[in-house]
């Protein structure tokens, strides 16, 4: 999987981040943490910045990862007909 | 100011075919911007129809077009799957619908080739515009 380390990486900072960071967009290459921003838009533009059209990792510090649903996907439905 | 309206005859399409927008996706602009300045030639945007999906917490774009726009991934979601949660590459993309550009954030990529469509609009995007869809008209309307 892509990110492996940096998720790795974000999970084990995770609760230390929370207290200083919550909320907060983080930009992550390896195991480095780049910085710290406002918005996802903000952490990008610098993202591209420093490492080009290359991978970089960001993650919004929150205590409870939001689950994405796409029910549709999901089951195969998206044009199911009678 | 609706900026896409669209009567479907007969009305039944509308069911059949669901609520779709020709929609154009492109680089993010910041990366346009970044590649332009490095003399870099910019692939052109994919044109092809998306599908309205108010069950999708977060908008798809089919895998091909994020890699033929050659979009590199920004994170991961947790995505639930049948198989449980899963964590899925996340892509920023810039999506242009009729009479709107919209620069999204964080797209799911996924296969979406055998379903004819390029991208499903979830409610990452819906949640800056009024839809309505109006089923015995086959009428449906967006609204930004």
């Amino acid at each position: 999987m892509e990110f492996e380390e940096e998720l790795k990486f974000f999970e084990s900072k995770r609760m230390e981040w929370l207290e200083k960071y919550r909320d907060k967009y983080v930009l992550i290459k390896g195991k480095e943490l780049i910085d710290v921003f406002a918005t996802l838009e903000d952490a990008y533009k610098e993202g591209i910045k420093r490492f080009g059209n290359k991978p970089f990792f960001i993650k919004q510090v929150v205590e409870v990862e939001p689950i994405e649903k796409t029910p549709s996907l999901m089951f195969g439905i998206i044009h199911a007909n009678l | 100011m609706p900026i896409y309206d669209v009567q479907v005859s007969p009305p039944t399409g509308l069911r059949l075919r669901g609520a779709i927008f020709p929609v154009e996706i492109s680089m993010p602009q910041v990366l346009i911007d970044h590649l332009t300045s490095q003399g870099v030639s910019i692939p052109q945007p994919v044109r092809g129809p998306a599908l309205v999906d108010t069950g999708a917490s977060v908008s798809v774009v089919d895998i091909s077009v994020l890699r033929n726009l050659n979009i590199s991934p920004i994170g991961v979601a947790s995505v639930s799957t049948t198989a449980g949660i899963a964590q899925q590459n996340l892509y920023p993309a810039r999506f242009r619908l009729p009479r709107i550009v919209i620069d999204i954030s964080a797209v799911l990529g996924a296969d979406l080739s055998s379903y004819g469509i390029i991208a499903l609009i979830g409610r990452d995007i819906l949640s800056g515009f009024l839809m309505i869809y109006h089923g015995p008209a086959g009428r449906i309307t967006l609204v930004h």
